[in-house]
Formats: structure tokens, C-alpha cells, sequence
């Protein structure tokens, strides 16, 4: 209409810890499967942003891991990049602490310019790597300014500043966006990962930028539900810990307006976990696989995904007859085995926890026994760490190497405890014990 | 816990026997064989059930096969409650219990121990409770084994595994896992050593990368420069080109000025003498006289006069066909002779038999003449009516009868056919005689006498008569009608032979018609070949001769033809060949002449013209060659005198030496391509994942075995623990029966465990008043360990008793090793045992058996040496 100018949307596609040509998870077979995977997500993230016909394309550090990127990797992401490029795409890629952006580091020698003021109509590869926060300003055909992306990267590998901190709004009325690889402490299952450039509530308050594309934490997630800012998760699940739907964040920016942001699925293998903790019911082998063959079935009708495509770690627990079976590691095998099989999933895994074999303890509570004695240690030991301590063994090879302090010990042999009392059960006692 | 009665009715050797139990003690005597063993096992079993699950599978079921095992007892608690207990194993055990008034205490359909037993399991109450002389022997692992588990409490836990078993397996697992020597496979060792493979197949993926990205900075750095050297190849061969152009123009010219000299001398010429190619003067000459000589062959053949046939073997020749016919009618002109003669046979013999005919009949002439339309039917009409009227006239007249005189005739003709038959007289004599008699005769009864009477005898009628007369017959030869009847039927023979007369006369002349024609035909072909015609039967073979003279003829004139079309085709061939030759000597010689005039010798001279027209060839070429070079494009021909500075031999080894380089270069660089695109596959990432998922498995490991290490401390700390609390008293008990047993002489027992803490390793140990703590498996006697043994089941068994029902103690052939007095001694002790506890002793020595009874009162149970199935047996 007369007199009403649309502001112009920025339009990108938000990726972070893509960690090309990484896996972590499962047998060789499937390693093999997440290390084409890593890339497939990547090109597949880069078909959608040609096809979208996006502006940029973000990645907010750990594209790849530092020691184990090839020279065939390199080719392979710099075509990808290239792709972007011809098509007018801008891509901006931040450092993080796999892929630090030492001059040393491969990042610094892809291809990639250190980010400038502006950029653009053409596309480029603009590159942050150093802890001090860059704008710039992307133009369109006319000259005319989209956006800005701030940024900043781990010039190291082991960056244990707050970049955040450091982040300001710049002047202008275009959106503005900040790429970073960083550590939310509020963040979920930030537990799990070390604790590089650390940030918190306030440095993303003062910043008040208009859309936070963060990397690092591999979980997708809005870290603060009053704010936009994101965690795009890691582009491909590559071991049994990152489970789910993987890929990017597509999000679109128009100046005053909250940002719209859309998950795309660009992982073509998934990690998934069943849980099942029903398993006082199968009495024997056959009837445990069957279980196990259902529930993986109900996955299976759930996800888009074909059985090759989609790794699966069962977690039976509770009770079960056959948990001496599940316990011991060949005869698991070979039901993960049996069961990789019959379900045509890439990888299975079972991976008891805590699971126990229902007993009536009546009998044993009541008779004195060395088997009594040893049962009301381990419970003893449970509770208290001088008699843990007592009984611990001299040596510890599990945990030789690591540090030696007190704590440090109790820790690992209440690891160790864990289950103990459910071994010494099933060794000292026959089946016939529990009819 | 009491037995008051056994029943045996079914079990092994034990067939239908009671056994009266009310006794503290009691000893079961009988031979090998009586079933001592199956007593024990009977007991044994009324409390615990069938050691077999179904009676097939029994030992015991063998004695009688398809039958239930089955026992009775009655037992008495420790409560004072009495029972009546009932095993039958059928497909699998069942028990029964009834009380002491016979209601039903207990009922199950499986073989399970009585329920007062389920705090002693079998395996506890074989172990401490039944010994065997086997049992004590204290070297044997399984007994060392049975102290340990009766110091350690194994105490019957439903389904308990024996604790050092445990500690065992939990060790072995272990050391499976980890170990801190070097020693065996435990799974650690192997992860170690795969995870050292994977680090330095990481290594090698690392230098592959390196190697890899090190290859592309090679490439990147040698592609431009070898560009860049090709690129100076390029114009240092361009330079060499430039002098090779100028070079090779100076020699087209030396060449194309040789060619215009000559070319010079030609002018004028016939333009044929250049456009025809020169042959080799010497060459042309002899193949010119070899031309010639090969033409006179055939001139000389053409010379020859053509051979051709005469008229008359062409008409022969034209004439084939009718000869062929001729040759083709030799059998028909045989068979028409052959049909006239026999036509004319024919003919002579019918018109003889007419002649004869008529002769004989006395015809004139003119019978032939009217024979052939002669009224025969009118004559035998006559001779009917005739022979009618004489008849009807001989009946009208008297007739005789013959005359006698034919007996006459009779008479002659036998005599002539006597004469013929004996060929007396002549023959001729014999058959007038035999032809005249009976002729007679016959002429007897043919005439009869004539009758008298006035009417004249009918004749010839005149119809006959006027015919007959008509062809010369006399009327008075026919005087009977018999007579015209004959006379009828010669003239019929007579037509007859005249008709075939007739038809041979025709045959004859058809025959002689057709023989005319085919013979006119044959002398009218004779004559046309001059062929002499007398004689019709030699003439076919002539015209077959002359036919033959005519083919002949014409083969040879054929022949000729050939011969003579083949010499002048030769002609034909090589004239023009000869005549060419000619010409082109001649053109040669001229040319040449011309061309060389200083050369007297043709072949020198053709040698010198095939020269030229080489350099002629090869100066085109050279100028084609050199017009299409780049440099006469740009620049035209050379001038005279202009020539490039450089040093040709400088370009040539710069060049050279470019070239080496730059395939080397080239070289290199395709190599490093293939190296790049070869291994595109990253494996470091996979390397890397391999180390890292080695060395989980391997903290894995290691955690394991912690844990079981951990576990293993339990154990031990609990055995400890256990033994701590539980041992002393045991150990007390064992000691003061022991003290009794061996009246003084050991005093207590010790239990210690090893210097490592290791409880299950310790070693039994024995007080001796003369030698102190003694371990009991080193120096002590069998029988002294024996009573140790004993004492520490006794002691076990006091120990045992809390809480529980006082089992009977059994001792089946224990004490086949002890003395007098040591039996002595133990008698006094199982008195007082026996005092707690039932008794029962097992043995095959009457006197042993003989001996308890008397020193501690037991009852004697004896078994009958073989078992008969005959009806209960009450011992």
C-alpha cells in the first residue's frame, strides 16, 4: 500500500557443531554410516538454504574437530561453502573450542576471510576468530543494509573467558544477530560439556541483540524461554547421547518483530533410547527379544526415518528375570546382535540400568551366612565411605591416572557399588534359590 | 528327629522288608550285596525325597523295571510328633505323611524333602550328617573341601553356591579381565594391544594427511611452474621451427632449380612425353621382344585355314533326327516282314484248306465264287426235311432190319484192328481193313431195306438240289440227308477258310503297306545322304556311320573354332600391349635423349629422370609442406640471405633438456593427482574414534574387574567376618569330642586362616599334647585324621542342632580304619552322641556289628543275604 514499506526480512539458516567427519557411537559399521552422515547433513543443510534462498548461512563454531579434519574434508566443506557463494549466499562461521582460530589452526586456512564491515551483494565466506566481537553489515543488490551479525571466536582451543560479555548492539535499524560458541550455565545438559567461554543471563540482557545463533551445547533449545536465543543443537547425533531429530535452526528476522524460528531435520541418521522398565514378564530369551523387537517396532512407525537410518540404545530396568543375562556382556552382545537383525536398526545397544532379578530376601536375612555378612557390607559400604574405603581393593586400575585424592577415590568405588549388590546375589546363589 | 520304623516295598534290593528302628542305636549288618547301601539310601530318601526325578531314571529301578519304588516310615520329631511317611516314585516322586493317628499331615505330588527338613538341605545333611568310609579321607580336595564349607557355615541356603567357588570364579573372572603381570589373555592385555594398533594406524592416518595435504601444496606450487615451463618450450620450438623452415626452403630450392633445368630442355616436347610416367628404357625394350615373342604363337594359329563340314555331314547333321527315327523303326520294319509273312502263311493255308474243301467236295469253279454268300441255312433246312420225310417214309415201310451182312463188316474191321494192333501185314492193309468193315457195317444199318411199297423214297429236295448243281455238285453224291448235312458244313468250312483267307490277305497287305511306307521313308533319307539304298537292312547301320563321320566333323570344326577364337583373343591381348611398349620405348629414348643429351646411356639416363622426378615430388611436397607452415603464413617465403641468429644445436638441447623437465614435472603432477584423488576417504577421523572407543572399553574393562575386585574384599571381608563370629564354637565342639575320642591324646583344633588373610586357604590344624599345633593333613596317621574328621562333624552337628531337628547320624563302614581301641574310645562317645541323636551304623562285619551291640546296647538290624519276593519280611 502507499506509504507502508515492509521492512525486509533476514532470512538464514542457524547450524552449529557440525564436527565433520566425527563419530563417537557404536560399531564400525555405523561409524562409518554418522561419518558420510556429518557430511550428508551438511549438504543437506546447504540444499535447503539454495533452495530457501537465504541470505546466510550461520555456524556458530565446531564445524570440525581441529586434529581430524582431512584434506579431503577441507575440499569438502569448502565446495559446500563455494555452493553458498555462487548462489549470493553469505555464510559466517565462528570459531569454537574444536575448531580454534589460531593462525596454526585450519580454520584460519580454509579460504575463509576474517569477517570486514560489511559484506556483501555478492556472497562470502566471513570467518570470526577473534575473542573481540565484529559487526558486520550485510547489503543487499542496492547497497542497502539486511542485517548485522556480531561476532566472535575462540582464537584458542581452551577459551575460558566470557565472550559474551564483550557483545554490544550496534547503531542501525536492521536486525542484528550474534553468532557464538559458548557455554550457558543455565543451559540443559550443559553439564556434559566442558566449560569454554562461559556466559549467563545478564550478557545476553545487555547485549540485547535481536536473535542469539549459539553453539556448543549440542542439546536444541531456547536457553531462555523470554529470549531469543538458541542453541541450533549439533548437525548430526553421533553417538547414543544425542538423541533425536538433528539439523538446523531457519530463522527469520524482520527489524521490530520477534524472530521466527523453525527446526529443519538435516541429520539423516538418528539416535533414539527406549526405555523399558516392564520387563518382569520375560521369563526367557525368546520373549525378551520379542519385547524388545515390539518396542523398537513403535519406534520405527514413528519416525520418518527408514530402520537403517535410526540407532537405537534399549535401557531396560528394574526387574527381570533374565538380568544376569543382560548383565553379561557376551550374552548382551549377542542379543544386540539378534536384535540389530531382526529390526534392521543400524546399531543396537541394551545397556541395563539397574536392573535386578526380583528375590525373596527372607530367607537370607534370617540365616546366618557369609553370603548375609557379605550382603549387609556392601549395604554398610553404601552408606558409609570409612567402610567403603576399608574394603576397597589395593589396586584400582579403572582408576589409576586419575586424581588422587580422597574423593576422587570414594567416587570411583561408589561407582563400583553400584550393581554390587545385585552381582554377589547372582554368584552365590543358584536360580533355584528364588523359586 | 527319630526313625521308629522302615518299610521297604519296593526299593532296589529291598523287597517287601520292615525294619524295626526303636533304638538310639542301631547297626545294619549284612554281606556285600544285601543292600546295606540301599538302606542308607532308603533313609535317606523318606527324608529328602528321590534322588532321581522319575523312576526311570532311579538307579534302583532296575531291580524290578516298570514297577513304583515305594518306602514307609515312621518317624518320630523332635517334638515327640510322630509320622507316617510314604515315598512312591512313579513318573516323579510323591509324598505322603500322615500323623501317628493316620490324618493326612502333607500331600504333593513332588518329590520334595519333608518339610522338618527344610533347614537342613540334602547336601548339608550328606556332608555332616552321613559319612562314609570315602569321606574321610582327609587328603582328598573334596574333604578338604567339606571342613572348609562346614567351618565356613555352608549352612543349606536354598540354592547357595559354596562361597569359595564364588570367591573362585570371582577371582578367575578377574584375572580374565585384568591383570598386573604379564600373564595370560585377560581382555585388558588385548584391548591394550589393539589400542596401540589403532594409535599407530592414528599415526599413520595422520601422516597420510599430512602426506596428503603436503601433495596438494606440492601440486599447487608445480602445476604453474611446469605451465610455465611448457609455456617456454613452446617458443624455444617455435624458434627451431623458424630455422628448420628457413633450412628446408633453401633446400626445396636447390631442388626445384635442379627440376626447372631439366624441366627447360623439355620444353617444346609432347605434353604426353610428361604426363606419361617413364619407364625404364631397358625394362620397356625387353618387355617388347618378350610381347612379340608371345604374339607369334597365335599369328601363326591365325594363319591356319578354318575347318568347316561338308554339305552332306551338315545334312547329316541336320538330318539327326530322322536318322535317330530310322535306327528308332529297325524293329518295326522287322515286325512289319515279320506280319507279312505270317499273313501270308495264313493265307496259303486257308485258300489250300478252301481249295482242298471244295475239291474234296467236288466243287467247280464257281463255288468259290458263291461260296462266300452261299444259303447254308437252306441246305441244312433241306437235309432237316429230308431226313424228316425219309423217316416218316421208313416207318411208312416195312423195314428190315439190317442186312446180316454187317456182322460181316464187323467181322472185317476187328480183323483189321487185330493186324493194326500186332502190326501183322501192312499198316496201310490193317486200317483199310479196319475202315472198310466197320464202314460196311455202319452202311448195313444206315441202309435199310427198302420198303415195298408204291411212293417213291424222298430225295434231295430241289431247293438243295439246284444249289448243290449251281457249284458242280452231282446230285447223286448226295443221296442222304446226312450227306447234305456234311455237305452243308464243308461249305461252311469252306467259308470259314475263306474269310480267313480274306482277313490274311488283308494283314499282308497292311503289312506290306506299312513296311512300303517306312522303307520309302528310309531309301528317301538314304537318298537325301547319298546313302546307297540296296539294301534295306544294312541301310540304318549306314546312316548311323554317316551321322557319326558327321559329328565328328563337327567336333573338330568346333575345336578349330576354339582354337583359333583363343589365338586372337591372345592377339588381341598383347598387340596392343606390344605396340604400347613400342610407343613408350620410343617416348623413352626421345625424352630422354632430350632430356640428357650427354648421356649416350639410356639407363644412366632413365636413372638421372627418376631422380628428378623425386626431387619433382619432393620439392612439391616441401613447397606444400612449407606454404602450410605458420611461418610462410605470416611472413611468406624467405627472403635470400635472411636467416634466424640462434644456434639451431643450442635450441635443440634447451629443448631437450625443457622437455625432460617438464615430463618429469608432468609426471609428478599426475602422480600427486592420482595420490589425491586415491584417498579421499578421511580416515584420521576413524583412527582417532578407534583409539578413543579402545580406551573406553578398556576403562570399561578395568572397571569391571574393580567391581569384582570389590567384591571379591566382600567376600572375604564377610568370610572373615563369619568365621569371626561362628568358628570358635564349632572348633569347641570338635575339640573336646576329640579329646574324648582320642582319650586325651589330641586336645583341640585350630582353624587359622593363611598369612594372607585368605580364610579358605587356611589349613586345619590339630593340639597334640606330645607335639603341639600339628597341621592334620601333613604327618598324622589316616586314622588319626579319621577321628579328627569325625570330631569335626560331631562338632559341626552340635552346632548345627540350634534351631533345627536333630538328624540321625550315620556312619556307613566309617570306621574300617580304626583299631580296637580307637573304636573303643569312639563307642563312648557315640553313647553319648546317640543320647541327642539316632545312630545308625553300616556294616559287613558281623563282629564289628557283634561289637557295637554289646558296648552300646545297639540293636542288630541283619539283611538277609538275597532278597526274595516272598510276602513282607519283618527284621
Amino acid at each position: 500500500m502507499w506509504g507502508i514499506v515492509v521492512p525486509m526480512s533476514f532470512r538464514f539458516l542457524h547450524l552449529a557443531d557440525l564436527h565433520i567427519e566425527t563419530a563417537f557411537g557404536g560399531r564400525i559399521e555405523t561409524r562409518e554410516r554418522l561419518l558420510a552422515a556429518t557430511r550428508e547433513a551438511l549438504q543437506a543443510g546447504v540444499d535447503l538454504a539454495l533452495d530457501r534462498d537465504l541470505h546466510a548461512v550461520l555456524i556458530a563454531g565446531d564445524a570440525f574437530d581441529d586434529g581430524k579434519l582431512t584434506q579431503a574434508g577441507v575440499d569438502f566443506l569448502m565446495d559446500q561453502m563455494q555452493r553458498l557463494t555462487r548462489a549470493g549466499i553469505h555464510v559466517f562461521y565462528t570459531t569454537g573450542n574444536h575448531d580454534p582460530g589460531s593462525k596454526q589452526g585450519q580454520a584460519a586456512q580454509l579460504g575463509f576471510e576474517d569477517a570486514d564491515s560489511t559484506a556483501g551483494p555478492e556472497g562470502g565466506l566471513h570467518l570470526f576468530r577473534r575473542s573481540t566481537p565484529k559487526a558486520v553489515t550485510l547489503l543487499d543488490d542496492e547497497g542497502e543494509p539486511i542485517a548485522m551479525v556480531v561476532g566472535a571466536g575462540h582464537s584458542q582451543a581452551k577459551v575460558e573467558t566470557n565472550l559474551a560479555a564483550k557483545f554490544k548492539r550496534p547503531k542501525g535499524d536492521v536486525p542484528v544477530v550474534g553468532i557464538l560458541h559458548t557455554q550457558v550455565e543455565s543451559a540443559a545438559i550443559s553439564e556434559e560439556h566442558a566449560n569454554y567461554a562461559p556466559s549467563e543471563r545478564k550478557d545476553y540482557e545487555n547485549a540485547n541483540l535481536d536473535y542469539w545463533a549459539l553453539g556448543h551445547v549440542h542439546k536444541r533449545q531456547q536457553v531462555f524461554a523470554d529470549m531469543p536465543v538458541w542453541y541450533a543443537g549439533n548437525l548430526q547425533g553421533r553417538n547414543p547421547k544425542e538423541v533425536g531429530p538433528k539439523g538446523g535452526l531457519l530463522v527469520e528476522l524482520r527489524q521490530g518483530e520477534e524472530a521466527k524460528v523453525e527446526f529443519v531435520r538435516l541429520a539423516p541418521v538418528e539416535w533414539h533410547h527406549i526405555a523399558m522398565a516392564d520387563l518382569q514378564g520375560a521369563s526367557d530369551r525368546d520373549t525378551l527379544l520379542a519385547a524388545f523387537e515390539v518396542a523398537g517396532q513403535e519406534l520405527q512407525q514413528t519416525s520418518p526415518l527408514s530402520a537403517q537410518d535410526l540407532c537405537v540404545r534399549f535401557i531396560p530396568s528394574g526387574a527381570c528375570p533374565l538380568s544376569a543375562l543382560l548383565r553379561d556382556s557376551q550374552s548382551r552382545m549377542q542379543l544386540e546382535e539378534e536384535l540389530q537383525v531382526e529390526t534392521g536398526f543400524l546399531e543396537v545397544q541394551i545397556r541395563p540400568k539397574q536392573l535386578f532379578t526380583r528375590r525373596d530376601l527372607s530367607d537370607l536375612e534370617r540365616t546366618p551366612s557369609v553370603q548375609l555378612e557379605a550382603l549387609k557390607l556392601i549395604r554398610t559400604a553404601q552408606q558409609d565411605d570409612e567402610v567403603l574405603l576399608s574394603i576397597a581393593p589395593a589396586l584400582l586400575p579403572g582408576n589409576l591416572g586419575q586424581e588422587d585424592s580422597r574423593e576422587n577415590r570414594i567416587q570411583y568405588l561408589r561407582a563400583r557399588l553400584e550393581g554390587l549388590e545385585e552381582e554377589l546375589l547372582q554368584r552365590c546363589f543358584s536360580g533355584e534359590a528364588w523359586q | 528327629m527319630r526313625f521308629l520304623e522302615l518299610h521297604a516295598e519296593n526299593f532296589g534290593p529291598l523287597k517287601d522288608l520292615h525294619f524295626e528302628m526303636h533304638s538310639d542305636v542301631f547297626v545294619v549288618v549284612g554281606h556285600n550285596e544285601a543292600g546295606k547301601s540301599s538302606f542308607h539310601a532308603a533313609l535317606e530318601t523318606i527324608l529328602y525325597g528321590f534322588e532321581a526325578s522319575s523312576r526311570d531314571k532311579h538307579p534302583l529301578a532296575r531291580f524290578r523295571p516298570g514297577e513304583d519304588l515305594s518306602l514307609r516310615a515312621k518317624v518320630c520329631l523332635d517334638n515327640d510328633t510322630t509320622l507316617n511317611v510314604r515315598r512312591v516314585l512313579m513318573t516323579q516322586g510323591k509324598l505322603e505323611i500322615v500323623d501317628a493317628e493316620g490324618q493326612p499331615q502333607h500331600a504333593s505330588n513332588n518329590n520334595e524333602a519333608l518339610p522338618a527338613m527344610q533347614s537342613v538341605p540334602r547336601s548339608l545333611f550328606q556332608a555332616v550328617y552321613s559319612l562314609t568310609a570315602n569321606d574321610t579321607d582327609m587328603q582328598k580336595d573334596d574333604v578338604r573341601g567339606h571342613i572348609r564349607e562346614l567351618l565356613l557355615g555352608e549352612t543349606g541356603l536354598r540354592g547357595a553356591r559354596p562361597i569359595s567357588k564364588v570367591r573362585a570364579e570371582v577371582d578367575g573372572d578377574m584375572q580374565a579381565l585384568w591383570r598386573d603381570d604379564q600373564r595370560g589373555t585377560p581382555v585388558a592385555k588385548d584391548l591394550i594391544k589393539q589400542i596401540k594398533q589403532a594409535k599407530t594406524e592414528r599415526q599413520a592416518a595422520k601422516k597420510l594427511d599430512r602426506e596428503l595435504r603436503e601433495a596438494k601444496r606440492e601440486l599447487e606450487a608445480l602445476e604453474p611452474q611446469r605451465d610455465a615451463d611448457q609455456s617456454l618450450l613452446l617458443d624455444l620450438r617455435t624458434q627451431l621451427e623458424e630455422l628448420s623452415f628457413h633450412r628446408e626452403w633453401r633446400a626445396y630450392l636447390v631442388k626445384q632449380t635442379a627440376v626447372d633445368k631439366i624441366d627447360q630442355r623439355l620444353v617444346g616436347c609432347p605434353e604426353e612425353w610428361k604426363r606419361e610416367s617413364l619407364s625404364d628404357p631397358a625394362e620397356l625394350e625387353k618387355k617388347r621382344d618378350e610381347l612379340a615373342r608371345q604374339l607369334q604363337e597365335p599369328v601363326e594359329r591365325l594363319k591356319q585355314p578354318t575347318k568347316s563340314l561338308t554339305a552332306e555331314q551338315q545334312l547329316c547333321l541336320d538330318r539327326e533326327a530322322a536318322i535317330e527315327t530310322v535306327l528308332a523303326q529297325i524293329p518295326d520294319r522287322k515286325e512289319c516282314l515279320r506280319n507279312r509273312d505270317t499273313a501270308q502263311k495264313g493265307l496259303t493255308e486257308s485258300t489250300h484248306s478252301l481249295t482242298e474243301g471244295l475239291r474234296r467236295l467236288g466243287a467247280n469253279g464257281e463255288a468259290r465264287k458263291q461260296l462266300a454268300n452261299f444259303p447254308l441255312a437252306v441246305l441244312q433246312a433241306d437235309a432237316d426235311q429230308w431226313d424228316a420225310d425219309l423217316v416218316q417214309f421208313d416207318l411208312e415201310s416195312e423195314e428190315r432190319g439190317p442186312s446180316p451182312l454187317w456182322m460181316g463188316g464187323v467181322g472185317v474191321g476187328i480183323a483189321g484192328v487185330i493186324l493194326t494192333g500186332l502190326q501183322i501185314g501192312p499198316l496201310a492193309a490193317g486200317l483199310s481193313a479196319t475202315v472198310a468193315g466197320f464202314g460196311f457195317a455202319l452202311a448195313c444199318f444206315l441202309r435199310p431195306t427198302k420198303p415195298t411199297h408204291v411212293d417213291p423214297r424222298p430225295e434231295l429236295p430241289e431247293t438243295s438240289l439246284a444249289l448243290l448243281t449251281a457249284i458242280g455238285l452231282d446230285e447223286d453224291t448226295v443221296r442222304t440227308p446226312q450227306i447234305l448235312t456234311r455237305v452243308a458244313d464243308q461249305l461252311a468250312n469252306g467259308q470259314r477258310h475263306l474269310a480267313e483267307a480274306r482277313a490274311h490277305m488283308q494283314a499282308k497287305k497292311d503289312a506290306e503297306s506299312d513296311l512300303l511306307s517306312l522303307e520309302t521313308n528310309w531309301s528317301q533319307l538314304a537318298k537325301a545322304l547319298s546313302t546307297p539304298t540296296g539294301d534295306m537292312d544294312a541301310l540304318p547301320s549306314e546312316l548311323r556311320q554317316a551321322l557319326k563321320r558327321a559329328e565328328q566333323a563337327l567336333q573338330e570344326v568346333r575345336e578349330d573354332g576354339h582354337q583359333r577364337q583363343a589365338a586372337e583373343n591372345q592377339y588381341k591381348l598383347l598387340h596392343p600391349q606390344w605396340e604400347s611398349c613400342a610407343s613408350k620405348l620410343q617416348t623413352a629414348q626421345s625424352l630422354l635423349n632430350t632430356a640428357f643429351p650427354d648421356m649416350a646411356d639410356l639407363t644412366q639416363a632413365f636413372t638421372a629422370w627418376t631422380e628428378l622426378g623425386r626431387k619433382r615430388i619432393s620439392a612439391e611436397e616441401d613447397l606444400e609442406r612449407l606454404q602450410g607452415s605458420p611461418h610462410f603464413k605470416e611472413g611468406g617465403p624467405p627472403k635470400d640471405g635472411e636467416t634466424p641468429g640462434r644456434d639451431p644445436q643450442e635450441l635443440r638441447i634447451a629443448i631437450e633438456t625443457l622437455e625432460e623437465s617438464t615430463k618429469e614435472q608432468s609426471v609428478r603432477i599426475g602422480g600427486l593427482k592420482q595420490r589425491l584423488d586415491s584417498d579421499k576417504v578421511a580416515h584420521l577421523a576413524r583412527a582417532e574414534e578407534s583409539v578413543i572407543e579402545l580406551e573406553a572399553k578398556l576403562q570399561e574393562t578395568k572397571e569391571s574387574r574393580d567391581q569384582l575386585a570389590l567384591l571379591g574384599q566382600v567376600l572375604r571381608r564377610a568370610e572373615t567376618s563369619y568365621r569371626e563370629q561362628n568358628e570358635p564354637d564349632v572348633l569347641q565342639k570338635a575339640g573336646e569330642y576329640l579329646r574324648a575320642i582320642s582319650q586325651g591324646r589330641y586336645t583341640a583344633l585350630a582353624y587359622p586362616a593363611d598369612t594372607d588373610g585368605q580364610a579358605d586357604q587356611g589349613t586345619l590344624q590339630v593340639y597334640s599334647v606330645e607335639d603341639g599345633l600339628v597341621d592334620v593333613a601333613k604327618p598324622l596317621s589316616r586314622g588319626t585324621q579319621e577321628q579328627i574328621y569325625l570330631a569335626l562333624r560331631l562338632g559341626t552337628l552340635d552346632y548345627l542342632d540350634e534351631g533345627r531337628e536333630k538328624l540321625p547320624l550315620i556312619l556307613d563302614e566309617a570306621l574300617v580304619h580304626w583299631d580296637r581301641a580307637r573304636r573303643e574310645s569312639l563307642y563312648a562317645v557315640l553313647t553319648m552322641v546317640a543320647k541327642a541323636r539316632q545312630v545308625v551304623l553300616f556294616t559287613c562285619h558281623e563282629s564289628f556289628a557283634e561289637e557295637v551291640e554289646e558296648a552300646m546296647g545297639a540293636r542288630l538290624i541283619q539283611l538277609p543275604n538275597r532278597i526274595e519276593p516272598q510276602g513282607s519280611t519283618t527284621v
